[in-house]
Formats: structure tokens, C-alpha cells, sequence
């Protein structure tokens, strides 16, 4: 097994061993002595030996530096989703072609701004806690109705790389939508800021809204509707937060195109 | 405003909310004149569904006035009487387009959630759990209608609130059941569950031309109510099985046609179906249990029973995994099973005629007339069938 276990994280493993291990000696209750003293065992196995099996099954590695956090020993993310939508490919690719738009669409890109005549463009993405990342970008690709490609320039903390392809579905079926999104980490840069954002789960639903806003004009919410709950669903519901991890009761955050939708209408 | 609000299994309380405003610009807000409860809301009421959560307000079946309408909607003005279906359809999707209104694609918020347990997520619904996209009901002084540029028809003064509220649901529900029975000439037609949507079914299937009817159920009220079906189409026969008294329904609905079994078997009951014997009692622990979620005690009987090449039909309302069902008989039989949510869309037209030209009477289900504050009383007396209940329609 591979060192997964950074050099602070171990130091700290080995401490609560001590204490742990001190703790459950001092224990009377014969069970809980046991309890403590194991975890005590396998907190210093991990401080000492920089391995941890836990983390292995959980594909966590905070070994290369950097907050222990879930997947932020990862330099790279991809993710490819695909959507089927009852609109011309034409009309699609308009939508994606107005890059400055983007941010309605894919809810980790704060801005885009375009420059050079709309061949490149500086981007900012936004993480849950308020980290940003920027870079600048140019399209590598441009075929109207088929497919928009885009590439980080040299120099981007995070290189990344992205495209959009539209082909007809089969008669009667629309048109699919497939989006493949890449971004690594290069020198120092941390994928951290898009951990969550950048997910099968959440990049699925960009392209659900997306489908919503070309087919029904708008996208489905009921952030705001009455409900009899003690605490006021006001700011904690419209309000751009993290998600607690697989809760899947708690309401997707309609995208941006849902508060365009609701504030002026047209993308 | 007042609101009908779920707070935890068999908790219904009458609760005072904000009022509903207006969120995208395909809403309209309607000021409620009459709604009812279904009795695909008392699997909420039982505790059936994991995702409901406190304070949620009810109600699916409601008509009323539009007070308000986004600049999306111009079909509507404000003013205008109008019955809601209870699915919220966007209208230009594959399905919508295709008359599937309540599987649209894309009307319901929490879509991942439903495609997490059924492969797909169909269409948002009023009032009816977080599954279904967590949207605020029509037991209520005020509610939210989405897509209001499609869903709502303003119905004509001259027909009264109770003639038409049941537009909403339960009547295209059995007239659905019926016509996916693909009647013809000479066939009987079984129907269990005799409440609001067997009710309508039974009506639907004389209309469709079923030779004669056969209804099922436990509770004397509404076996009769079945029976009365008969004189409201000329005499046509309408019989009926107490399955308390007669267990054996399989049995007695092979001798009743003379060995054939019915030619098509309506299951207007669901995943909440009550029944007698070992198998009965094997779902109530399995449910009890949360191994089951689904009774299907009607469902086997329906395959047991229907003739070869027969069709059964599924208006009863099943949302997860039911143990024990004869696939066999289904696929041997060569049976052809119809199910889905009702596309109240598709029959709001051409139900309002019959109900206007007096073919159906509506009506003649409605055994309670009280006041939305009496909600949590309406709700204990439809789930016990206490006092006679069939359907209640509450006034805010």
C-alpha cells in the first residue's frame, strides 16, 4: 500500500494514539478499554507507517500536501455527461456559443469574459468556501451545431479542458447534448475549490437544467414556496451553500439559469 | 394563509403559512375554492413515503380562481375559474408532446432523487412528497401552479365546483383505467378497490361499453355505491363481491364467467391493499418491517384471475418493490398490464363534456362536505372509513 497519510495528519494520529491509548488504560468498563486501546493501536500504526486503509477504501490520499479532504489528494478530475433535449442542435449550440453565458449553465464557473473576438476568454470558478481560481482560456474548436472545444492557456494554476459536442438524436428525439469537462492540477494549483462542483452528480444536473430552460423555458424550482417549518426558509434556502454530503433530501441548488429564469428571463 | 400540512405520520394539522408567490414566469397563483383529499394521500397520511417532510403542505385535487399569473401566461386572466391537474407538465418535452403528460421530463426539482429509485423521474406533482418534487399542495387558501400555461382549464360558471374538481384526479383516473382495458364488445370487467377511482373506473368502463362489471371490495357502503352504477347506465349489470364474506375472489370471478375470468382486471386499490390469509399476513410483516413497501395482494389476484391474453390495468398507486407477484401467470397468460399516473391533460376536454351533457355524475362520490379546518378530522375518517366516507371535499 502506498503512503496516503501527510506529515502533519501523522504526527497528530500518533498524539490521539498516546491519548487514547492513556485514556482507555485509565478506562474501568472492560468493553470500552478494549474499544479505545484498538483504535488507539491502528491511529499509531497509521502516524507511524504513513498508510492508512481507510483512507485507501476511500480513495483519500493527503500525503502530497494540502487540507485532508475528501479526494484532494486527486490532481485531476473528468467528468463526461450526456442529456438528450427536444430542441434543434442549432439552437443548442447558440446557447453554449455565447461562452460569457456559461456560468448559467455550469454552476462551479463564476464569469467568463471574452476577449480576442471571442477566441479567448479569462474565467473564474468559484469552490464552496469562497475560494476562486482563475485562468484564461482560448476555444480550440468551432464547429456551429456540432461541437465548441476549449483549452486553459499556459500558465493556469489548474489546466483544464472542455467540450461540448450536439448531434441529432434519433427521429423525433431532439438532439444530445455531450459534455466532457477535464481539469489538473499543475505545480502548486489544488483542484480543491471544484472537488464539489465538479461531479457526475452535480454536472448532471447543469445539463438538466439546461434541458429545462431550452424545453420548458424555464427551469423547475420551488425555492421560496410556503411551507409549515419552525425556521424561516428564507436566506438558508436561496442562498448559495455546500451541501451536506448524501443528503439527498435537501433540495438541489437550482443553477443559475433558475435565477435568470426568475429574475429577467433569457440567457 | 391557511394550510393543510403533513407533520408526521397520522399528523395532519391545520397550519397558518405564507402565502404562495409567484417563482417563474410560467406560475400562476390560485385563490382555492374547493379541494379534496385522495386516497393516494393517505399513503402520506400512513406514513408510506420516506420523503415527506414536516411542515409540507397537501393536496392535489383542488380548483379554484387564478389571482395572479406570470408573464409566461397568457392563455389565462385573472379571474378566470379553473380546475389543475395534478401533474405539472411543461408541455414541449418528448412526452408532453407525445400526450404522456405525467411523465414530463422536466418539472419536477428534485429529478435526481426519482431516478435514484425508478431508473427516471417523471413529472412533478402538487402536494404529493419530495420524490414527486417536494411542491407545495392545494389543501390550502392559496397555491402555486406551475406551468399554469398549460395545465389549468378555466372551466364554465354554469357547472358547479363539485361537479368539476374531481377533474383534477380521481375521474380522469378511472376513466384512464377503463380505456386502458381496451374494452370490447362483450367484455367483463373486474374492478377492485371501490372507492373514489374504482368508482370512476366502474362508470367509465359502462361508458367505454363493458358488458357488465364486477367490483370488489370489504367495506357494505361502497359495494353499493358499485351497485348504483347500474341504474345510472340503464340497468347494465354491476355486481359485486364482498371479499370479507368471499374470501376465495379468484375463484368466484372464474364461476362468475362461467370459467373465462374477466376479460380485464382494473387494480384500483394500490400498494396499500388490505386482504385476508397466509400471503396477507406475510406482506403486513414485511411491510411492518420496511422488507416490503408495496402490498400487491390486489395485483396477484388481478393476474391470477384475468382471462388468457386479458388486460390488467394499474391506476392503484405503487411507488416501490412488492414481493410474490404470479410473473408466471403474467407471462404465460399472455396478459398485457397498463399502469401510470393519470395524464389528467389529455381527457380534461373531452371528461368536462361528459360530465356537462350528465353521462357521469361526479357527485355521487362525495359522502363529506367540511371546512378546510376540520382537515385533520377528514383525513382519520377517509383512512378509518369511519362515517360512511368515500370522498371528501373541504372549503377553505
Amino acid at each position: 500500500m502506498e503512503r496516503n497519510v501527510g506529515g502533519v495528519e501523522r504526527i497528530a494520529s500518533l498524539a490521539l494514539a498516546g491519548l487514547l491509548g492513556y485514556l482507555g488504560y485509565r478506562r474501568s468498563g472492560r468493553a470500552m478499554r478494549a474499544g479505545m486501546m484498538l483504535l488507539g493501536a491502528s491511529l499509531a500504526g497509521r502516524g507511524a507507517t504513513g498508510r492508512c486503509p481507510v483512507y485507501r477504501a476511500a480513495n483519500i490520499d493527503t500525503s502530497t500536501g494540502g487540507l485532508p479532504m475528501l479526494g484532494s489528494g486527486r490532481r485531476e478530475l473528468a467528468v463526461e455527461q450526456a442529456v438528450t433535449v427536444n430542441r434543434d442542435r442549432q439552437d443548442l449550440y447558440q446557447t453554449w456559443r455565447k461562452l460569457e453565458d456559461l456560468p448559467r449553465i455550469l454552476r462551479h464557473v463564476e464569469s467568463v469574459q471574452v476577449t480576442d473576438g471571442g477566441q479567448r476568454s479569462h474565467w473564474i470558478a468559484r469552490g464552496p468556501l469562497g475560494a476562486t481560481v482563475e485562468w484564461d482560456a482560448e476555444i480550440s474548436d468551432d464547429r456551429p451545431g456540432e461541437c465548441i472545444a476549449w483549452r486553459s492557456l499556459p500558465g493556469a494554476p489548474l489546466e483544464n479542458e472542455g467540450f461540448v459536442r450536439f448531434s441529432d438524436a434519433p427521429p423525433g428525439r431532439g438532439s444530445q447534448v455531450e459534455l466532457k469537462l477535464c481539469y489538473r492540477a499543475a505545480g502548486a494549483g489544488s483542484l480543491g475549490p471544484l472537488l464539489r462542483k465538479v461531479s457526475e452528480h452535480e454536472i448532471r444536473e447543469d445539463l438538466r437544467h439546461f434541458k429545462q430552460w431550452m424545453e420548458a423555458g424555464e427551469v423547475a424550482t420551488t425555492e421560496g414556496q410556503p411551507a409549515a417549518r419552525r425556521a424561516k426558509a428564507t436566506k438558508s434556502e436561496t442562498e448559495d451553500r455546500p451541501r451536506p454530503r448524501g443528503s439527498e433530501m435537501k433540495r438541489v441548488r437550482p443553477s443559475a439559469i433558475a435565477q435568470a429564469t426568475a429574475q429577467e428571463g433569457g440567457l | 394563509m391557511k394550510a393543510v400540512c403533513w407533520f408526521g405520520k397520522r399528523d395532519i394539522r391545520v397550519e397558518q403559512v405564507d402565502d404562495p408567490k409567484i417563482l417563474n414566469p410560467r406560475d400562476a397563483i390560485v385563490r382555492v375554492t374547493s379541494t379534496a383529499i385522495c386516497g393516494s394521500d393517505l399513503h402520506l397520511y400512513n406514513g408510506f413515503n420516506p420523503t415527506m417532510r414536516r411542515g409540507d403542505i397537501l393536496g392535489h385535487e383542488f380548483m379554484g380562481e387564478v389571482v395572479e399569473r406570470g408573464r409566461g401566461v397568457r392563455n389565462l386572466e385573472v379571474g378566470d375559474r379553473v380546475v389543475v391537474p395534478f401533474a405539472i407538465a411543461c408541455g414541449s418535452c418528448f412526452f408532453c408532446k407525445r400526450n404522456l403528460w405525467s411523465l414530463c421530463d422536466n418539472t419536477n426539482p428534485n429529478a435526481a432523487l426519482a431516478e435514484a429509485l425508478f431508473g427516471h423521474s417523471t413529472a412533478g406533482l402538487f402536494g404529493y412528497s419530495h420524490l414527486t418534487g417536494g411542491y407545495a399542495g392545494g389543501q390550502a387558501e392559496f397555491v402555486r401552479v406551475p406551468c399554469a400555461d398549460v395545465g389549468p382549464m378555466a372551466v364554465p360558471g354554469g357547472l358547479a365546483d363539485e361537479q368539476v374538481l374531481f377533474l383534477t384526479d380521481v375521474l380522469p383516473t378511472g376513466y384512464m383505467a377503463a380505456e386502458n382495458c381496451d374494452i370490447q364488445r362483450g367484455d367483463t370487467v373486474a374492478v377492485w378497490g371501490c372507492g373514489p377511482v374504482g368508482q370512476f373506473a366502474i362508470r367509465c368502463a359502462l361508458l367505454l361499453g363493458a358488458e357488465r362489471v364486477i367490483a370488489i371490495d370489504r367495506i357494505p357502503d361502497r359495494l353499493s355505491l358499485a351497485a348504483h352504477a347500474s341504474s345510472e347506465f340503464g340497468g347494465a349489470p354491476v355486481d359485486v363481491i364482498n371479499y370479507e364474506e368471499q374470501p376465495d375472489v379468484v375463484e368466484i370471478l372464474k364461476q362468475e364467467t362461467a370459467g373465462r375470468g374477466p376479460d380485464s382486471c382494473i387494480d384500483a386499490v394500490g400498494m396499500e391493499a388490505h386482504g385476508t390469509g397466509v400471503l396477507a399476513a406475510y406482506d403486513r410483516v414485511k411491510q411492518g418491517v420496511r422488507l416490503e413497501t408495496d402490498n400487491p395482494t390486489v395485483l396477484r389476484q388481478a393476474l391470477q384471475a384475468c382471462r388468457k391474453g386479458g388486460t390488467v390495468s394499474v391506476p392503484g398507486v405503487y411507488a416501490g418493490f412488492g414481493d410474490k407477484i404470479p410473473l408466471g401467470a403474467f407471462m404465460e397468460k399472455g396478459i398485457t398490464m397498463k399502469t401510470g399516473q393519470t395524464h389528467v391533460h389529455r381527457y380534461l376536454r373531452p371528461l368536462i363534456e361528459i360530465v356537462a351533457n350528465g353521462r357521469i355524475d361526479p357527485t355521487v362520490i362525495i359522502s363529506h362536505r367540511l371546512p378546510l379546518a376540520d382537515a385533520a378530522h377528514a383525513y382519520d375518517i377517509f383512512a378509518t372509513k369511519e362515517d360512511h366516507c368515500v370522498k371528501v371535499v373541504m372549503q377553505p
